[in-house]
């Protein structure tokens, strides 16, 4: 398993979580899988790209046609595609091992002219995930019932939390509020040197710096907005999808 | 426990081979030179940059350094002791990870170039065992001596 790659053109989207109720992002997923195809870039699916935790294998497979297209496609043509596995792909592994089509990681460290990046989904540092992954687990599935039967209950979640915590604004932030044990994984990870981490789990996307003076990047969820980061020749920026054109 | 930075300057010896020293390093900025000696001969194994590790070999096994590692330019580590290093990898467990690959790949490095050497060589497979075995006895003894005498010599 190579972790360490060197890339001078990587786009990096994440919490795609296909197979979720609440995913209203077809189109959008199709054409950007057609743009980095069209455009040679290579891609990075930072975690939880399939969701079969909170959704079905049967809404999976329904959509999974157009993104395998254009995905053999950019094989095809000889670029890659790197998932780095997050919490609802633990049980995906061998599945998304078998299409022959992913470098499956379980985080990325890219060096793209002189800078170092590293790709991770994030929830290593979520103590909650970590310290109580039975509650985790059972919250999960919990959640995953009641999307199912109203889908349309995440929007109302989000606004919940975006009015009264200020936790999940939809457009790209400084990232203030972020969960602090994410903030001192940057740290630690960026003292190793490296430049930036990208993170995505929290569905929350922006650009923080922290104390070591370094850049964290949260890629956000496209269940919420679709956002990308696009790394050409050692520049990084965090990029909203708005189509091909 | 936080974990110390230091900074070397060109051509400085960071760790020195046989000594006692324990710490490992991460490099922050710049470059190291790995050395190790064999007979009269210095052998240089080869240089690291930013986000490559050393000194974990004697970290983990409690043994004495078996390379020298000098700095190239100025070079900035992270020093990192027994217990900060169990607490790091809980802070940031990716970096077992990436110490775990590392190791794979010297090993694998190592065990390729044995390998190349006993195909040039034309050794027969009682020959290498044979040799290996003899290897093995060699360094181990050398380790055991050392400890031997450093015990020796705190008892006096």
């Amino acid at each position: 398993m190579n972790i360490t790659v060197k890339e001078e053109k990587l786009l990096v989207i994440s919490d795609l979580h296909i197979g979720c109720p609440a995913n209203r992002i077809h189109t959008n997923l199709t054409e950007f899988f057609k743009f980095c195809a069209d455009h040679d870039y290579n891609l990075c699916i930072n975690g939880d790209g399939l969701d079969v935790v909170q959704g079905s294998m049967s809404t999976i497979a329904r959509k999974l046609p157009d993104y395998m297209n254009q995905m053999t496609r950019m094989r095809k043509k000889g670029l890659k595609i790197y998932y780095v596995i997050g919490n609802h792909d633990i049980v995906l592994e061998h599945f998304l091992f078998d299409w022959n089509l992913f470098e499956l990681v379980p985080f990325l460290n890219v060096e793209s002219n002189g800078q170092r990046i590293r790709i991770e989904h994030g929830h290593l540092y979520d103590p909650m995930f970590v310290n109580r992954p039975h509650v985790y687990e059972a919250l999960t599935w919990i959640a995953g019932k009641i999307l199912l039967a109203a889908p349309g209950i995440y929007w109302w979640w989000t606004k919940i939390e975006n009015r009264f915590f200020g936790v999940r604004d939809d457009s790209a932030g400084d990232l203030s509020g972020e969960m602090k044990h994410l903030l001192r994984a940057v740290e630690a990870i960026t003292r190793r040197g490296f430049d930036w981490v990208i993170f995505g789990h929290t569905h929350r996307a922006g650009i923080a710096s922290v104390s070591t003076g370094k850049k964290y990047m949260n890629l956000g969820s496209w269940l919420v907005k679709p956002y990308f980061a696009k790394i050409e020749d050692g520049n990084i920026e965090l990029v909203q999808w708005e189509g091909a054109s | 426990m936080e974990n110390v930075e230091v900074v070397f300057e060109d051509g400085e010896v960071i760790v020195a081979e046989g000594d006692d020293t324990r710490e490992m390093y991460i490099i922050q900025e710049g470059q190291v030179s790995v050395e190790k000696t064999a007979g009269n001969t210095v052998l240089h194994l080869g240089t690291l940059g930013r986000g490559d590790s050393f000194g974990e070999m004697s970290l983990l096994q409690n043994m004495p350094r078996s390379a020298t590692v000098r700095s190239v330019g100025r070079t900035r580590l992270m020093v990192l002791h027994t217990g900060g290093f169990l607490l790091y990898i809980r802070r940031d467990p990716t970096f077992a990870f990436e110490l775990i690959n590392q190791l794979c790949s010297r090993l694998r490095r190592v065990d390729e170039s044995l390998v190349a050497v006993i195909g040039k060589l034309g050794l027969s497979a009682e020959q290498v065992k044979e040799l290996l075995s003899e290897i093995e006895i060699g360094v181990f003894d050398k380790a055991i001596v050392k400890r031997m005498r450093e015990e020796l010599e705190k008892g006096s």
